[in-house]
C-alpha cells in the first residue's frame, strides 16, 4: 500500500517562527538559508502567507516540527 | 584564515557622516574570551567608546550583535543586542531585543554592525547580504513607527527593522526602537540617539545562511530538546496565554479593590476581547509575542502588536486608567512614537503626585494631572513634541530632578531609569535587586532566577536551577545563608549568577525569557554551541566568558563615574506603598522579612562579595581583573 502525505495548512495559526523553513534548508542541505527552504513564509501581512516551492517533495518534515498547528499532516492510505 | 561557522565571520562599520562602509573580520580571540552577541559587544564598546563622551555626538557608537547561535535552528535564539553611550543615564548600557533582525543580519553574513557619525539628511541603513547602502529617509522621517517599517518591507521584501518614531526623531532621552514593530529595543535613549544621528531605521535582508560545524549532532540536540519542549505539559497554555501565564496582574489589580479592571486583565477577557494571534521570533517553540486586536467597545477595530500583553496590562496599575482597552490603546500610541511605557506610566504616576502636593499646576504644566487616559495621551504629545513642560520630561528623570527642589528622594528611579518591577508590590527576588545594581540602570532582565515571583515553596527545589544556571557547588552554601537566616536564599550573592546566567545566554543568542531559559542548562548550551562553531569549549569557558563580559561592562561605567554610589535602593521602598487598601512594606521574596535599609546595605555588601569586587566602591579589584586577563582595559 501506498501513503500519501498531505500538509494541512492553517495560516492563522501560524507564529511566523520560521521553524519549518529551518529544518527543510537543514534536511535537505545542513545549512541554515531560507532562501533554499522549499516552503516560504511571508510575514509582512496580518497572517502569515505560506507557500511552497515546486521543488517540494511533499515529505512533511516541515509540519512535524511544527509545534504551533499551522502545519499539520494527513497521512492517507493509497 | 579562520573557518567560521554560527559565526558569519564579519564586523560591518558605517559612518554616516562619510557615507562610507567598512567591513572588518571577527577576532579569534575577542570570540574566545567574550563568545559573541552581548560579550563582544561589551569588549567592542571598550575598544571604540571614548570615555566621556556626549551620547548625541558622532563619536557615539552603536553597536548591534548577534550571538553565534543566531540564525540556526537552535531553539529560541534570536536575541539581538546593541550598547552604546545612553543619554537618560549617561551610562554605557547593553540591551537587548528579539524578533527577526538578528537572524537577518546573521545570515546577511555579519556578527555585529557598528554605526558611528551623523548623516547630513534622515537616511536608513539598507543591508541586503554585501548590497550595503544608506538610503534617503525622506518619504518615513516623521512617519510612526509601524508605518515605517510596513513601508520598508513593502518596498524590499522579508526583512528584520529597527526602526524610530516621532520620539527618537526629537530626541526623546527615554525613547526607544521597536524591532518588527515588536520587540522594544534600547530603553534608555537609543531611538534619541539614532534620532540624533538622523537615522530612521536599519533594515537587513540575508539570504546567506548560516553553516554549522557538525550538522550530525546538532540535529541530535535539537531532536531531544525539541521532543522536551513539544512534551511540556504547559505548551498549550504558553502558546494559548504567552506571558500572561504565570504573571498575577489581574490578581493583584484585585487585591489592590480594582475589580472591574481584574477582571479586563484576566485570561478570559484577555482571550475572548483582546487577542488576535500569537507570533514568535525565528527559530523559537515557545512564543509569547501578541498580534491584538480590540474586538469592541472603546477604540473597537484596533490593531497592534506587543512583546508581551502584560506591557499594556501593567498600565492598568494606573488608578484611573479605566479598561483595557485604553491600556492597549495607550500602549499602541506609546508603540507608534517609540516611547518608553514603563517610563511613560512611571512618569504620570510620579508627575500626578507631584500636582496632587502642589508642585505641579495646571499653569504651570499646561495640564490638569490625572492618572487617567486623557491625561497620558496629552502627556505623551507634550513629551513627544517638546512643548511646554514636555519639554522637561523629554529629557527625563534627571532634568525633572533638576527643576524641583527636594523631589529627588521621592523618584521611583535608579541611576536615572524608572523602576520596572517595584519589590513592595512583588517582594524583593533576584529580578528586582537586578535593577539596584544593573549598570543600566533599574532594569530586570538580567536578574532571572527561581525567586522571580516566586510564591515561596519549598527553596530545596532551587538547587536544580542553580545547577543548570551553571552555579559552581563552592556557592550553593553561601546561596543558602541570607543576612537573616529566614528570607532562605540570599537574593543579593544568587543575583551575581544570574547576571552571568543571563550574559551566557545572551551572548551566545538564546532567550533569557522564563519559558525558555527553563529548558536550558549551562552544559546544554555548551553543547550546542560546540556543535554550532565547533570550537570545542567546556562549560566553564562560556561562564567565564560571560563573566568576564559582566566585569567589563561595569569598567566601562566605572570610567564614566559609576560606583557603589550609584547602587542604591530608591527611598521610597523603605515607605510603605498604599495599595488598594493594603500597606504593603518593603519584603524579602521569601519568609516575610521586611528589608530594611541595614539589611539592603548587608545584601549589597554581598553581591560585591561574591562578584569579587571592592565592598568600598563596588568595583572589580585588581585581583579580579587580573584573573580576567581584563588588565589591558586599565592601561
Amino acid at each position: 500500500m501506498d501513503k500519501s502525505i498531505e500538509i494541512i495548512v492553517n495560516s492563522e495559526k501560524c507564529s511566523g517562527c520560521r521553524t519549518c523553513q529551518f529544518i527543510c534548508a537543514f534536511t535537505f542541505h545542513e545549512t541554515f538559508a531560507l532562501n533554499l527552504a522549499r516552503i516560504e513564509i511571508d510575514d509582512r501581512d496580518l497572517y502569515p502567507k505560506i507557500t511552497f516551492r515546486d521543488d517540494c517533495i511533499n515529505c512533511g518534515t516541515c509540519a512535524k516540527y511544527c509545534v504551533y498547528g499551522a502545519l499539520s499532516l494527513k497521512e492517507e492510505v493509497a | 584564515m579562520m573557518e567560521w561557522h554560527g559565526h558569519a565571520g564579519r564586523i560591518l562599520e558605517v559612518d554616516l557622516t562619510r557615507n562610507k562602509f567598512d567591513i572588518k573580520k571577527l577576532n579569534e580571540k575577542d570570540v574566545r574570551d567574550f563568545i559573541g552577541g552581548m560579550g563582544l559587544n561589551c569588549k567592542l564598546a571598550a575598544d571604540l567608546l571614548k570615555k566621556d563622551l556626549d551620547p548625541f555626538s558622532q563619536e557615539n557608537k552603536i553597536i548591534i550583535g548577534a550571538g553565534p547561535l543566531v540564525g540556526t535552528l537552535t531553539p529560541a535564539s534570536s536575541r539581538l543586542v546593541g550598547i552604546c553611550k545612553f543619554p537618560a543615564t549617561g551610562a554605557i548600557a547593553n540591551v537587548c531585543g528579539s524578533m527577526s533582525f538578528g537572524m537577518h543580519l546573521k545570515h546577511a553574513g555579519f556578527d555585529h554592525v557598528i554605526i558611528s557619525g551623523i548623516s547630513e539628511q534622515p537616511v536608513y541603513l539598507k543591508i541586503e547580504d554585501d548590497d550595503l547602502d544608506l538610503c534617503s529617509a525622506e518619504e518615513i522621517w516623521g512617519k510612526d513607527i509601524f508605518e515605517t517599517t510596513d513601508h520598508l518591507k513593502k518596498k524590499h521584501g522579508c526583512s528584520g527593522v529597527i526602526a524610530i518614531g516621532r520620539a527618537g526623531e526629537n530626541f526623546v532621552k527615554s525613547s526607544l526602537t521597536l524591532i518588527d514593530k515588536t520587540s522594544t529595543f534600547g530603553r534608555g535613549g537609543l531611538g534619541a540617539v539614532m534620532g540624533s544621528k538622523k537615522l530612521k531605521a536599519i533594515l537587513v535582508k540575508g539570504s546567506k545562511g548560516i553553516t554549522i560545524s557538525n550538522p550530525k549532532e546538532f540535529k541530535k540536540l535539537y531532536d531531544k530538546l525539541f521532543q522536551r519542549i513539544r512534551n511540556y505539559s504547559h505548551l498549550k497554555d504558553v502558546h494559548k496565554l504567552g506571558m500572561l501565564r504565570g504573571t498575577p496582574i489581574s490578581a493583584l489589580l484585585g487585591a489592590s479593590g480594582q475589580k472591574a479592571k481584574s477582571k479586563q486583565a484576566s485570561e478570559r477577557f484577555y482571550l475572548k476581547k483582546l487577542k488576535k494571534r500569537r507570533m514568535a521570533c525565528p527559530s523559537c517553540p515557545l512564543g509569547d509575542k501578541d498580534v491584538l486586536e480590540i474586538k469592541e467597545g472603546e477604540f473597537s477595530g484596533l490593531i497592534s502588536f506587543t512583546p508581551s500583553i502584560i506591557n499594556p496590562f501593567f498600565m492598568l496599575l494606573l488608578k484611573d486608567l479605566e479598561t483595557s482597552n485604553q491600556a492597549v490603546k495607550a500602549f499602541d500610541i506609546i508603540s507608534r512614537h517609540g516611547l518608553d511605557a514603563l517610563t511613560i506610566t512611571a512618569l504620570l504616576d510620579f508627575c500626578t503626585t507631584l500636582h496632587e502636593k502642589g508642585i505641579l499646576t495646571r499653569e504651570s504644566t499646561g495640564l490638569e494631572w490625572k492618572r487617567d487616559y486623557q491625561t497620558m495621551v496629552k502627556m505623551i504629545e507634550m513629551i513627544v513634541q517638546r512643548t511646554g513642560f514636555g519639554d522637561v520630561l523629554a529629557d527625563g528623570w534627571l532634568r525633572l530632578a533638576r527643576e524641583f527642589d527636594d523631589i529627588e528622594k521621592d523618584m521611583p528611579v535608579i541611576k536615572g531609569l524608572d523602576v520596572v518591577f517595584d519589590p513592595r508590590l512583588l517582594r524583593m527576588g533576584t529580578m528586582e535587586f537586578e535593577q539596584v545594581v544593573n549598570p543600566k540602570g533599574a532594569h530586570v532582565a538580567s536578574g532571572g532566577s527561581p525567586t522571580y515571583l516566586s510564591p515561596g515553596g519549598s527553596l530545596d527545589k532551587f538547587k536544580m536551577h542553580f545547577y543548570r544556571m551553571g552555579i559552581p557547588e563552592s556557592a550553593m552554601d553561601r546561596l543558602y545563608k541570607p543576612p537573616v537566616k529566614e528570607m532562605g536564599i540570599h537574593v543579593g550573592r544568587l543575583t551575581r549568577y544570574s547576571e552571568d546566567w543571563y550574559t551566557v545566554l545572551t551572548s551566545t543568542g538564546v532567550c533569557a525569557r522564563a519559558q525558555v531559559n527553563r529548558f536550558y542548562s549551562l552544559e546544554l548550551i555548551t553543547e550546542f554551541y560546540n556543535a554550532v562553531t565547533g570550537l570545542d569549549v567546556s562549560p566553564e569557558t562560556l561562564r567565564l566568558a560571560a563573566e568576564r563580559s559582566w566585569n567589563l561592562l561595569r569598567l566601562l561605567n566605572a570610567r564614566e563615574g559609576f560606583s557603589r554610589s550609584d547602587d542604591k535602593f530608591p527611598d521610597v521602598w523603605f515607605n510603605e506603598l498604599q495599595f488598594g487598601s493594603l500597606q504593603l512594606k518593603l519584603q524579602n521574596f521569601y519568609g516575610g522579612i521586611e528589608i530594611t535599609p541595614e539589611i539592603a546595605r548587608q545584601m549589597l555588601d554581598d553581591y560585591y562579595d561574591e562578584r569579587g569586587w571592592s565592598k568600598e566602591n563596588g568595583l572589580p579589584t585588581k585581583d579580579k581583573i587580573r584573573a580576567l586577563g581584563l588588565e589591558w582595559f586599565l592601561s
